[in-house]
């Protein structure tokens, strides 16, 4: 076991030097944890989540960007029936809700010139939230762009090579439409950060 | 680029790629079965008692021709259908009387068959499997579209009360069931899933209860 911790550790140990007017960039992998009516409808967590983020340091300690993600949520409802009025219907269910999302963000990074670096941001921008329901040979779909506000907070961790590890844990907090009520979920994601 | 940079964009790609907008579809045809009712509030289904139902299943084919018979479903499933129909409302309490006994209520069973054609197209596990009407006109070169039919079905339950009938307005509909999927497997499989989903239109139609 120790001869894997121990390169590991060496990667540690260095800060990272960075540069005034530096360009990041990030590709991370995320989970996603609806909540509100997204969780009503999709009561599962998804594992199925990609997102990619530029950041511009404006010094030190402030950074302003761009994150854009996908994130697949998909719930098999068994058979069951549903009744609204006077009329039911019985079937199997298959939801699905592709959440695209694209925000502009300013961050605030702590600790500066330490391996570990916490942040905390904010972010504004748009979430294409396509809702699908397929039930026997039939598909009900919408598909709203919706306002979206993105805190966010997390740590960066540092690697003697310059890049960055990144635990992140976001909150994607959409605003009701006409079309469909207000769509949100956490997103808890790891991050492989380079400059150029 | 460093190669372990590089490992990591290509890992991260992969993962985006073979990620699909919808991770899992229906295995089996009878996953493609559904059962749905509806019926009029404005009778009181206690009233009635008793029903009548033909001893064939229609085939709806479009309009006919003056003196022209409606095709049947064959015996095979239509002696299966009949049956089912008066088994279901001789458990909810209905006592089935014939045609000319001036019955409360008419069960008519009838039948609708569809040939569907669509294209598709695969990537080879590359791109997934994307539907036309998902909106997405393209294909990665050289894979094209590939063709599939299907065969869906509805048989239509419904229930009407001959002393509203009119020979010039539209007739009321008192309920209606209607059981729709695929019309493929054997002969057996589909009668099999017609019985278990004629159970289920009167289970979930319990108001019918006498």
């Amino acid at each position: 076991m120790l001869r894997y911790v121990l390169p590991f550790s060496l990667l540690l140990g260095a800060p990272f030097v960075s540069k005034a007017q530096q360009n990041i960039y990030m590709l991370e992998y995320s989970m996603g944890f609806p909540v509100g009516d997204l969780n009503d409808y999709i009561n599962e967590p998804s594992f199925r989540g990609f997102n990619f983020g530029y950041r511009y340091m404006l010094d030190e300690n402030r950074a302003i960007g761009l994150d854009m993600g996908w994130q697949t949520f998909y719930e098999l409802k068994d058979l069951a029936t549903y009744t609204e009025g006077t009329s039911s219907i019985t079937g199997i269910q298959y939801r699905y809700t592709n959440a695209f999302t694209a925000s502009v963000q300013i961050d605030q990074v702590f600790s500066e010139g330490k391996d570990l670096r916490p942040f905390i941001g904010i972010g504004a921008g748009t979430s294409y939230m396509r809702r699908t329901l397929d039930m026997g040979l039939y598909r009900l779909e919408r598909d709203p762009w919706q306002f979206m506000l993105q805190p966010e907070a997390g740590v960066s961790l540092y690697m003697r090579n310059g890049n960055a590890v990144i635990l992140s844990a976001n909150y994607y907090l959409g605003f009701k439409t006409k079309e469909l009520e207000a769509q949100s979920f956490l997103g808890i994601g790891i991050a492989y950060a380079f400059s150029d | 680029m460093n190669r372990s940079l590089r490992n990591v964009l290509l890992l991260m790609t992969g993962v985006a790629l073979f990620s699909s907008c919808y991770p899992d579809q229906p295995d089996n045809i009878d996953e493609y079965d559904i059962v749905y009712t509806n019926y009029s509030p404005t009778y009181d289904f206690k009233a009635f008692n008793t029903f009548a139902v033909p001893d064939s299943v229609v085939i709806i084919t479009g309009d006919l021709a003056e003196g022209e018979q409606p095709a049947k479903v064959s015996p095979e499933f239509g002696d299966q259908i009949v049956g089912r129909i008066r088994q279901n409302m001789d458990r909810l309490g209905w006592t089935e009387v014939a045609p000319t006994e001036n019955p409360d209520v008419l069960v008519l069973p009838s039948a609708v068959k569809t040939l569907n054609v669509d294209a598709y197209y695969y990537g080879g596990g590359y791109w997934g499997w994307y539907y036309p009407y998902y909106g997405y006109g393209w294909y990665y070169p050289g894979y094209y579209p590939t063709y599939t039919s299907y065969t869906t079905g509805s048989l239509i339950l419904t229930m009407i009360a001959p002393d509203d009938l009119s020979p010039t307005e539209n007739q009321p509909v008192l309920w209606v069931g209607v059981l729709n999927g695929l019309l493929e497997g054997s002969d057996a499989s589909i009668i099999t899933r017609m019985t278990t989903n004629i159970d289920q239109a009167f289970k979930q139609s319990e108001y019918l209860q006498q």
